[in-house]
């Protein structure tokens, strides 16, 4: 009786007892699915238009002196998204639908602002008092970062991360 | 015949009994486990499901704090869950202060100092999350965060769902 158990004990493949780890498993799962979370909420930091004593000072001084500042203001109209450089515009981003814009020029146009003005941080968005919230979460998403494509890996560039909020008549 | 059927496969197996194949359910399992322990967040969600609430995607990673909230739908303007104002009236007057939610905002803020008052932690810092229903006009929000902005509460988060980079 003894060896013949045995003898087929060898023959039979042997399994790991899974039995413990499957307990585990089914308990977690469960949890874990209840728990989860697929919606994660993220914050946007706006910056209020404030205008401080030093910005002020800087507006008063003479057109010459602030040549070579970037003053970008970016503004959300029907016709599109004017991207300005104090009073004198760099470039129209035109709407491709009805409640869409042509974020990828805009992203471009801000590149090579931000190319050429490293240290500026700033920008101002003016919406007119109708632009939905989704638009200007868009737009503002496409302010603060671009992600550009390289060696194959996605990078993430910050462009202007300090928004303020205004309106446009 | 069903059950000789039955009983001559269990002797063509020799007597042994028969285990379930576990092992592609533990895959399952496995996999299972750990992608929701990847996804899993201690925080918790803490956006409020209401129905007429549908947040703007954005792909800012900055993880909110824990405030008083705004909620701003088409149709109301909450203030921690309490109903304070009617957007559609809100949106019909010229004046940018909306004087109810002023009113509750300020009750609010002498809340916060008193608590970092009691506390002598980092003091009243004005923090407020708004939480705005994706289809709602700038006007509405402008209004909103001009009337926190007057009621002590300066610094203005925006509530945003995360979207991944695709």
């Amino acid at each position: 009786m003894l060896p013949r158990a045995r003898r087929r004990k060898r023959a039979e493949s042997t399994d790991i007892d899974l039995t413990p780890y499957m307990n585990l498993l089914v308990v977690l799962a469960p949890f874990l699915l209840v728990t989860a979370v697929f919606e994660r909420l993220a914050a946007l930091e706006i910056y209020l238009p404030q205008p401080t004593p030093a910005e002020a000072a800087a507006g008063a001084k003479p057109p010459g002196q602030q040549e070579d500042q970037l003053l970008l203001t970016i503004s959300i109209a029907e016709k599109g998204i004017l991207v300005a450089n104090g009073a004198q515009l760099v470039a129209l981003a035109p709407p491709t639908g009805p409640n869409g814009y042509d974020l990828a020029l805009l992203s471009s146009t801000l590149q090579q602002l931000k190319s050429r003005y490293p240290t500026v941080d700033n920008a101002v968005i003016l919406s007119k008092g109708n632009v939905a919230y989704e638009t200007l979460v868009a737009v503002m998403d496409t302010t603060r970062e671009v992600f550009l494509t390289v060696d194959g890996k996605k990078k993430r560039y910050v462009l202007f991360p300090n928004i303020s909020l205004g309106e446009v008549q | 015949m069903k059950s000789g059927g039955r009983l001559s496969s269990r002797r063509a197996t020799g007597g042994m009994s028969t285990f379930l194949t576990l092992t592609s359910l533990v895959d399952l399992f496995t996999n299972l486990v750990l992608f929701l322990l990847y996804n899993f967040s201690a925080e918790g969600s803490s956006i409020p499901s209401a129905e007429r609430l549908k947040l703007p995607e954005s792909l800012s990673q900055q993880t909110p704090q824990t405030t008083v909230t705004v909620m701003v739908t088409q149709s109301d303007i909450f203030l921690g869950g309490k109903r304070v104002a009617d957007s559609a009236a809100v949106l019909n007057t010229d004046e940018l202060l909306i004087p109810d939610l002023k009113k509750e905002l300020d009750y609010e803020a002498d809340r916060g100092k008193y608590f970092a008052n009691l506390t002598k932690a980092n003091g009243f810092e004005g923090h407020i999350t708004i939480l705005g229903d994706k289809h709602i006009p700038f006007r509405l929000l402008e209004k909103v965060m001009f009337t926190c902005s007057q009621a002590e509460f300066g610094q203005i988060d925006l509530g945003v769902l995360r979207k991944e980079v695709t």
